[in-house]
């Protein structure tokens, strides 16, 4: 179990996270914020690379900073994409599983065993330097695990993955989270995290704004008009026919000519009329996208209630 | 066991061939200079030449070594970010950096004591083993890179961009203050460690003695000379320890 109480970190006179108070158990749980939100701030503090400036932090009821006891039950899969360049993949994982106290046969087996698991063990002999982002993001996490903790902490781990690739990550995730270890894994993109786990904290210049389920966050939004943007090139044609529409509140053209956003009440009532309009009325729809399902609208109306 | 791992793993990766090369065309060029020196003053007796050529050269390197080596303690991977795989691992904080440490100090006496022979050589030709001031100079070195690099370590805990700083003190203040008058002398690490080599004054005067620190009138006893550097090194060790374990090390956000 990790927990925070009251605890606060100030990097001079900016605040990092400011008296966040939770507790994180087994499972997949997602570190919701937007660039800047202090979620980097309090996967430190948990890693014990940082000590709170007021409060406490505890992982197992000890306290992380510069624990050898804590750090044999964590792994931590950084933000940060530097590694030493001149190593091959297997070089590294083997040195960071010698370094957490392994043997050489169980570090060298474990590497193995590891790269395999990260989809790594055919270009594990390659040099680092010439990884892509992809690649250093399977290495970080091999590393991460390759002791087995039981706590598991990922930084924005999905950054740079391919689509195929951040699937086999998150079922990877998952697999962690069924058995029964505590992942925690911070993202910036609310997309993202809906795919990993419905259990979120979520944290806005430092404070913790939210904690639970996921659906939660997702009614607020539903619950407050949803603007729709619509890209077309007849952007007055398509408001007239939106416009009779009993669920649409209002309508606004973009100065560009060639789109138009909606509010409506209903998001997926309109969504269903959307193939009507434009296959039914011949309508040219180019594209639609919701700014509502952003992150910062779902801070906005959080603030907000 | 985890000890003898990290000397291992920090000497393995000081010692990548290409920056092994680096260090022996230095040598090369240690060589050179030596012969040059004689070449240019034929009739200076060869102990006198090696001595004043070892505080010129040897010394130097030493300094340079352990300024460079120190860096590579926990500055450097602060510096390229690495230090975030370090401090996450279940080493307690003071052995990984006194495992380090002992690294770089074994790479600096290693390098200097390489220098040495090389001046050596180039002085005394293939008698250059039988060389009787090698072994005096080998005390002091060894002694000079265990103090160095608990100097310089500390210093790389305390502030960023720590080389400069260090490079400085190892080429401006070693070579000023050893030649100062009065009491000053005693504050430079290069004057004890003259006394454990039990270096002769260079007897040539002039710009060279100013910069090997022969100037100063005054020296040290051998055993003041030891029991300083005994008592500075372990300090500067213990502090080096408890800082590390009692502060942050991050990822520099601005390091490139």
């Amino acid at each position: 179990m990790i927990e925070l109480d009251h605890a606060s970190r100030w990097y001079a006179q900016v605040i990092g996270l400011n008296d966040v108070t939770c507790e994180i158990g087994p499972g997949v749980t997602a570190l919701l914020g937007m660039n800047g939100a202090g979620k980097t701030t309090m996967m430190r503090l948990i890693t014990g690379q940082l000590r709170p400036t007021t409060g406490k932090v505890r992982v197992f009821g000890m306290n992380p900073f510069a624990n050898p006891e804590v750090y044999k039950l964590l792994g931590y899969c950084p933000d940060v994409d530097d590694f030493y360049e001149h190593m091959t993949g297997r070089e590294f994982v083997e040195l960071m599983a010698r370094m957490s106290g392994m043997i050489p046969d169980e570090a060298s087996s474990r590497t193995d065993r590891m790269l395999q698991r990260v989809g790594m063990a055919e270009r594990a002999d390659r040099k680092i330097g010439g990884y892509s982002k992809g690649m250093r993001q399977r290495i970080k996490l091999a590393q991460a695990m390759i002791h087995e903790p039981e706590v598991v902490l990922l930084d924005e781990p999905l950054n740079g993955l391919d689509p195929v690739g951040r699937r086999e990550f998150i079922d990877l995730l998952a697999g962690f989270g069924e058995q029964g270890k505590i992942v925690l894994v911070s993202s910036h993109i609310l997309f993202e995290v809906e795919q990993m786990t419905r259990s979120l904290l979520l944290l806005h210049r430092g404070r913790l704004l939210a904690v639970g389920d996921l659906r939660v966050i997702r009614e607020l939004i539903d619950k407050h008009p949803h603007r729709i943007r619509i890209e077309t090139t007849e952007p007055r044609t398509v408001a007239e026919k939106i416009a009779a529409l009993p669920f649409v509140l209002s309508i606004q053209f973009d100065p560009s000519g060639r789109a138009l956003e909606i509010q409506t009440k209903e998001a997926d009532r309109f969504y269903s009329f959307l193939p009507t309009l434009s296959l039914e009325c011949g309508l040219p729809i180019e594209g639609f996208s919701s700014p509502d399902n952003s992150l910062e609208s779902v801070f906005g109306y959080l603030v907000d209630s | 066991m985890i000890r003898g791992f990290l000397v291992s793993t920090c000497l393995m990766d000081i010692a990548r061939p290409q920056r092994v090369l680096g260090w022996g065309l230095l040598m090369v060029l240690l060589f050179g200079v030596g012969r040059l020196y004689l070449y240019v003053s034929p009739e200076e007796p060869v102990a006198d030449a090696y001595n004043q050529l070892s505080s010129l050269l040897v010394y130097r390197v030493l300094m340079l070594g352990a300024a460079i080596f120190s860096a590579s303690v926990i500055a450097q991977e602060v510096e390229q970010k690495t230090i975030v795989y370090l401090a996450t691992r279940p080493i307690p904080r003071p052995d990984l950096i006194l495992s380090r440490m002992a690294a770089a100090m074994i790479a600096v006496a290693t390098l200097s004591l390489a220098a040495a022979l090389s001046v050596s050589f180039s002085v005394y030709g293939r008698e250059g083993l039988s060389n009787p001031y090698l072994l005096r100079d080998a005390k002091g070195l060894v002694v000079g890179s265990m103090a160095y690099v608990s100097l310089f370590t500390l210093t790389s805990l305390w502030m960023n961009r720590s080389m400069l700083v260090n490079l400085i003190f190892a080429f401006g203040w070693e070579t000023i203050v050893a030649n100062l008058s009065g009491n000053t002398y005693r504050l430079s690490i290069f004057t004890y460690l003259k006394a454990i080599a039990e270096k002769p004054t260079s007897s040539s005067g002039g710009p060279l003695s100013l910069l090997s620190g022969d100037r100063g009138v005054e020296f040290v006893s051998v055993s003041t000379a030891w029991g300083t550097m005994a008592v500075l090194t372990v300090a500067c060790c213990w502090a080096c320890a408890w800082w590390f374990q009692r502060f942050a090390y991050l990822p520099r956000e601005d390091a490139e």
